[in-house]
C-alpha cells in the first residue's frame, strides 16, 4: 500500500494579487468545464487503489471560484479511484471574496474538512496595496460563517511586511482572527516582491517602500507573542497551529515523502522522481483531451541531492531533522560530509544539535538561508 | 634596394583620428596585404584587444613596394602604439624612422595626442607631412582644421594634404608625397653595425623576435651581435623583413627596417631603445635616447581563489616575456593572501594586463586600487620607495615625501576653459600655460601629481566638457606634498589592501567617501561590523553595518523545491565571491571602492 498526498491545483482567479507569481488564469466560466474534464482525465491515468490517501489539498488559484457541480465530480473521481485513510485530512484554500454559506455547507458534505482561508490582512488599505479583491469585513464574515458551519480545523492565512503596514494594524489584524477560538492554524507570510509582478515593478520605479528589516524582525517578535498567547506553536518557519492541528499535507512536504500533484504546473515526488506538468493551461486541457501525458520536466535525485533536500526541508521544521534517519532513507551521512558547517553554525548560534537531530535555533528561525545554503 | 629608394615612416595621430584605416589603404595601394586579409578592418592591429579597444598596443611594421616614374620604392611603414602609457616605445618608434605622416581628423581638429605626437616626432627630427583626415565628412571643417595646422604647429598651407582613408581619396597622392618629402636614409654599410631595436616579441619557438632599423653597417645570419645596455652577445639565426609574418632574407643593411631571431629567451634581453652592434668590433657609443622603462602605476593582484597562485605567477611570467615593461613580485597581504604586487606603464597598460590574465590565462583576478611609487624621506636619513601603500612607513619615521608629477596637456573647448581650471585646481593642478588653438580651442599645460592623474582624471574632464576634452601627459620627476596614509578597519582591524596615500587635505573627505561606499558594498553579517578610517591613528570617518536579522525563504511547498533550490544555490555562489577578513566576509568590488571619488 502506497502512503501518498494529493494535491489538485485549481489555476483560476477573478483577479490576481498583486505580490503573486504563480499560474493561474481569469475567471473564465467556459474554461471551468474543459478544465474538470481534463483533471479528472489525468486523476484517472495515475491514481488506483493501490494508493491510500493520507491528505487531500485544494490548492489554488482560487478553488473556492470552481463551480459546485465540478468540484463534486473532482472529488467523487478521487474517492473512487482510490482509498483513503480513516482520518485523512482535506483542505480546500477559499478567497473570502468568492464564497457564501451555501457553498461552504457543500464543502463540508463533499467530505472537505480542513479550511484555509485566505485573509491577508484585516486592514482596508492594506489589503488594496496587496490588490485583494475582498475587504477586511468579507475576509472576518468568511471566518464566521466557516465556523458557523461547524467546520473544526481553520487556517488563516496573514501576510507582514505590506507597504505602509504599521505594528498596531498588524497588532489588529491578528487579534481580531485569533479572537476566534475555532481557529486552529495560522500561516504568516513575509510579503515577498517576485520579480514580474506589479508590487516588484512598484518597488523597483520607488513607488512603494518596503518595510525596513528592523520593523519586520519586531512584527514578526509581535507575532510570536500573541500567538503563544492563544496557544498556537509555532512548528514550521511560516506556520503556527494548536497542538494536533498541524498541516499534515505540507509536512508531506517538508518531511520529503511522497505526493501527487495534478493540474498544470503541479509537482509530485515519488521517492527520489520529482516531476511536474506544463504550466500552460491550454496546453494541459489538450494533452490530456487527446490522451496525452501533461508532464514536461522530471529529475531524479541522486542519494545525495535527496539526502540534502531532506536536510533542508527539515530544517524548516520545529523538530528539525533526525541525521539518522536521513542516512537509513539515502544512505548519506550528512554529519561526515558536513560536520564543519554544522560546527560552524553551532558556533553560530544558528543551529542546534542534540544526539543525532539537528534544528534551527530561535535565532536562526529569522535566518534560516544562512543555514539551508551550507547544506549545497 | 638602394638607399635612396628606401623610406622609413610611421603615421602618428590622435586616437580614433583614422590612423590604422590609413594604413589599410596603404597596404592595399600598395598589394601589400594577402587576399584573404582584405575583408578585415585594421589588419594590423593582430591582437583581440587592439581591435575591440580600437587602439594599438605593439608595433606593427611592414614592408610595402610602390612605383613612381618607373622607380621601385621600398617602403617601411611602423604603425605605433596609440596611447600616452606607450609613449616611450612611440619615441623609439619614432626614431626608426626619417619621417612621420601627422593624421588629423577634419571633424575633431587638433587634440592632445596630435600634439604630444608632433613634439615626439620633431625630438627625433623627423620630416612631418600633415593632412587632414576625414574630409568626406559631413561634420568636416578642413579650413578650419587647416588654420590650426597653420597657426599651432607652423606647417604651410600648401604642405598639408587633403585625404579621406575611407573613401580612399588622396591615398596616391600622399603615398607620392611621402617619396618626395620624406628624406631617404643616410648609413653606411660598410661602417660598423648600428641597429636600434624599437620592439620585440617572445615567440615561444623560435625566442625573441627583435625590431629592428639598421643605421650602419649590415647584420646577417652567423654574425655575432652585442646588446649594448646589457653587454649580452648572441648569434643571429635569422635576419628578414615584416610583411604580415616573417619574410627571411640574406641581411639587413643600413637604413633598412626588419627583424632578427638570435636564441634570445627573454624580451628583457633585447630592451626598446637599446643598440645592437658587432660583438666584434663594438661601437664606442650607443644611439642616443635609451632609457630602461620604470613602471609608472602599480597595483596588487590576487587570485581569487587561493588555489590558483601558482597559474597567476605562470601567467605573469608567460605575459612578461613578451611586456617588458609588466614587472611583479609576491605580495602577502594580510586582507587577500598570497599575490603579487605588479607595475605598469599607466592604467591602460595595468588594464589590459588584466584582461589579458583573465582572458589568455584564465585566472579571475582580485585587483586593488592602482597607486604610483612614493619617495620617502625617513628621519634617520633613508630614502625609500614605495609602490605599496601598506608598507608606507609609519608617520612618526617620515621626514618628507616626494610624489611624481606629470606635465599634462589638455585641449578643450574654449567654452569649457572654467570648468577644465575648476577640475585641474580641485586635483591639485598648477596651470604653466593656457593658449588658444584657435578661437574656439584652447591647450592648457598643467603640472599635477600623477596619483590625481590616474584615478578618475580623464572621466571626469570628459564629462565637464562634454567629451570634448582630450589629454595627454609626461613624468617630470618628483615633487614634495604633504601625504599621509589613510587606513581602513574593518570590525577594528586595518586591511592592508584597503589602504591608500592621499594629500592631507583630502584625507577627511575621501575616508567618509570610502567608509560610505564600504558600507553599502558589504553584506550585513551575523554581528555588527564598524567601518573606520584612520589617519595617522586619529579615525576621521565611521560607519556601522547592523546585523543581518532576518533572511529566510518563506513558503516552501511541493512544486517550489526545485525553485527555492536555485535561490539558495544563487545565493551560496555569491557567497563564494566574498573574501574573508577576520570574521567579516568582504565582496571583492570593496578594493575597488576606494578608487572613485564623487
Amino acid at each position: 500500500m502506497n502512503k501518498i498526498a494529493i494535491y489538485i491545483h485549481i489555476p483560476f482567479c477573478i483577479k490576481k494579487c498583486l505580490y503573486c507569481d504563480f499560474f493561474s488564469f481569469r475567471f473564465d466560466i467556459s474554461l471551468f468545464h474543459q478544465y474538470t474534464k481534463a483533471l479528472i482525465k489525468e486523476l484517472k491515468l495515475n491514481l488506483n487503489k493501490d494508493y491510500s490517501v493520507r491528505t487531500i489539498y485544494l490548492g489554488g488559484g482560487t478553488p473556492s471560484i470552481l463551480p459546485l457541480d465540478d468540484l463534486e465530480d473532482i472529488i467523487e473521481t478521487i474517492f473512487k479511484l482510490v482509498k483513503v485513510e480513516e482520518d485523512f485530512e482535506f483542505t480546500i484554500e477559499v478567497n473570502p471574496g468568492t464564497i457564501d454559506r451555501e457553498k461552504l455547507k457543500e464543502y463540508r458534505n463533499f467530505g472537505i474538512n480542513r479550511i484555509s482561508i485566505g485573509i491577508q490582512s484585516l486592514n482596508d488599505e492594506e489589503l488594496k496595496v496587496l490588490g485583494r479583491i475582498h475587504s477586511s469585513k468579507e475576509a472576518l464574515e468568511a471566518l464566521d460563517m466557516a465556523i458557523s458551519v461547524g467546520f473544526e480545523n481553520i487556517n488563516a492565512d496573514l501576510i507582514y511586511g505590506i507597504p505602509n503596514q504599521t505594528l498596531e494594524s498588524w497588532r489588529d489584524t491578528l487579534g481580531k482572527t485569533l479572537k476566534r477560538e475555532e481557529l486552529t492554524h495560522i500561516s504568516i507570510y513575509g510579503l515577498m516582491y517576485e520579480p514580474g509582478t506589479p508590487l516588484y515593478k512598484a518597488l523597483i520605479n520607488g513607488k512603494i517602500e518596503p518595510m525596513s528589516e528592523d520593523i519586520e524582525v519586531e512584527v514578526f517578535n509581535v507575532a510570536q507573542e500573541i500567538l503563544s498567547k492563544y496557544g498556537f506553536i509555532w512548528y514550521e518557519i511560516s506556520n503556527y497551529a494548536k497542538k494536533g492541528y498541524e498541516c499534515r499535507h505540507n509536512l508531506t512536504y517538508w518531511r520529503g515523502e511522497n505526493y501527487l500533484g495534478f493540474g498544470p504546473s503541479a509537482h509530485s515526488l515519488i521517492g527520489n522522481i520529482r516531476y511536474s506538468n506544463t504550466p500552460n493551461i491550454k496546453a494541459y486541457v489538450e494533452l490530456l483531451l487527446n490522451n496525452k501525458t501533461p508532464k514536461i520536466w522530471e529529475e531524479k535525485l541522486s542519494p545525495l541531492e535527496k539526502a540534502k533536500e531532506l536536510v533542508i526541508l527539515g530544517l524548516r521544521l520545529r523538530e528539525g531533522i533526525s541525521l539518522g534517519v536521513v542516512y537509513k532513507r539515502t544512505g548519506i551521512n550528512i554529519e561526515g560530509i558536513f560536520s564543519e558547517s554544522i560546527k560552524k553554525l553551532v558556533s553560530q548560534g544558528l543551529l542546534y544539535k542534540r544526539e543525532d537531530r539537528i534544528a534551527l535555533t530561535e535565532k536562526g528561525r529569522l535566518l534560516g538561508n544562512l543555514v539551508f545554503e551550507e547544506f549545497y | 634596394m638602394r638607399l635612396e629608394n628606401i623610406r622609413n615612416f610611421s603615421i602618428i595621430a590622435h586616437i580614433d583620428h583614422g590612423k590604422s584605416t590609413l594604413a589599410d589603404r596603404f597596404l592595399e595601394k600598395t598589394n601589400s596585404m594577402p587576399k584573404k586579409k582584405v575583408a578585415e578592418e585594421q589588419v594590423l592591429d593582430q591582437m583581440d584587444l587592439e581591435r575591440e579597444r580600437g587602439i594599438t598596443i605593439k608595433s606593427h611594421p611592414v614592408r610595402m613596394y610602390y612605383i613612381l616614374n618607373e622607380e621601385e620604392y621600398e617602403l617601411h611603414l611602423i604603425d605605433t602604439p596609440g596611447h600616452v602609457d606607450f609613449s616611450y616605445e612611440v619615441s623609439r618608434s619614432l626614431a626608426a624612422c626619417e619621417g612621420a605622416i601627422l593624421v588629423v581628423d577634419a571633424t575633431q581638429g587638433i587634440e592632445a595626442q596630435t600634439l604630444a605626437n608632433y613634439n615626439l616626432a620633431l625630438e627625433n627630427g623627423l620630416v612631418l607631412v600633415p593632412v587632414i583626415n576625414k574630409i568626406d565628412l559631413p561634420g568636416a571643417e578642413v579650413e578650419r582644421v587647416k588654420r590650426q595646422l597653420i597657426d599651432s604647429l607652423g606647417f604651410l598651407e600648401n604642405e598639408i594634404l587633403l585625404v579621406s582613408a575611407k573613401e580612399g581619396i588622396g591615398v596616391d597622392e600622399l603615398l607620392r608625397t611621402i617619396i618626395e618629402r620624406i628624406p631617404p636614409p643616410k648609413g653606411d654599410v660598410n661602417k660598423t653595425l648600428e641597429a636600434l631595436i624599437f620592439d620585440a616579441y617572445f615567440d615561444p619557438y623560435r625566442g625573441v623576435v627583435v625590431y629592428t632599423r639598421v643605421f650602419n653597417g649590415i647584420v646577417e645570419k652567423g654574425m655575432k651581435i652585442k646588446m649594448m645596455s646589457t653587454g649580452a652577445v648572441y648569434e643571429v639565426d635569422e635576419v628578414g623583413y615584416f610583411s604580415f609574418g616573417l619574410h627571411p632574407t640574406d641581411s639587413l643593411k643600413a637604413g633598412e627596417v626588419g627583424y632578427i631571431i638570435a636564441n634570445i629567451k627573454n624580451v628583457k634581453d633585447a630592451q626598446v631603445g637599446d643598440t645592437i652592434t658587432d660583438a666584434n668590433s663594438p661601437v664606442e657609443k650607443p644611439l642616443p635616447g635609451f632609457k630602461r622603462i620604470k613602471p609608472m602605476v602599480y597595483c596588487g593582484l590576487f587570485p581569487q581563489e587561493s588555489n590558483q597562485y601558482e597559474d597567476l605567477r605562470e601567467s605573469l611570467e608567460k605575459l612578461q616575456l613578451n611586456d617588458p615593461a609588466l614587472v611583479f613580485e609576491p605580495e602577502n597581504s594580510e586582507a587577500l593572501g598570497p599575490g603579487f604586487r605588479c607595475g605598469f606603464l599607466g592604467t591602460l597598460h595595468m588594464e589590459i594586463v588584466e584582461e589579458r590574465l583573465e582572458r589568455e590565462y584564465g585566472v579571475k583576478l582580485v585587483a586593488t586600487a592602482p597607486n604610483v611609487v612614493y619617495r620617502v624621506y625617513t628621519r634617520d636619513g633613508n630614502v625609500l620607495e614605495i609602490n605599496n601603500p601598506s608598507q608606507f612607513p609609519h608617520y612618526g619615521l617620515i621626514e618628507k615625501v616626494e610624489e611624481p608629477y606629470v606635465k599634462v596637456s589638455i585641449i578643450s573647448p574654449s567654452e569649457f576653459i572654467g570648468s577644465v581650471m575648476e577640475l585641474c585646481l580641485g586635483k591639485r593642478g598648477s596651470l604653466i600655460e593656457m593658449n588658444y588653438i584657435d578661437p574656439m580651442k584652447v591647450v592648457f599645460i598643467y603640472e599635477l601629481p600623477l596619483s590625481e592623474v590616474i584615478f578618475d582624471f580623464f572621466d571626469k574632464l570628459k564629462s565637464v566638457t562634454r567629451g570634448y576634452a582630450s589629454l595627454d601627459y609626461e613624468p617630470i620627476g618628483f615633487r614634495e606634498s604633504d601625504l599621509v596614509k589613510l587606513e581602513v578597519l574593518v570590525k577594528g582591524e586595518p586591511v592592508d589592501a584597503l589602504s591608500i596615500i592621499t594629500h592631507r587635505d583630502e584625507a577627511e573627505r575621501k575616508g567618509r567617501e570610502i567608509v560610505k561606499r564600504l558600507r553599502a558594498l558589504i553584506p550585513r553579517q551575523l554581528f555588527e561590523i564598524p567601518i573606520q578610517a584612520s589617519v595617522n591613528g586619529k579615525i576621521i570617518a565611521r560607519e556601522n553595518i547592523p546585523p543581518l536579522k532576518k533572511n529566510v525563504l518563506q513558503k516552501c511547498y511541493g512544486g517550489d523545491v526545485t525553485r527555492k533550490k536555485k535561490l539558495l544555490e544563487k545565493q551560496k555562489e555569491g557567497k563564494k565571491r566574498l573574501k574573508q577578513i577576520g570574521q567579516v566576509e568582504v565582496p571583492q568590488e570593496a578594493f575597488l571602492a576606494i578608487l572613485k571619488s564623487e
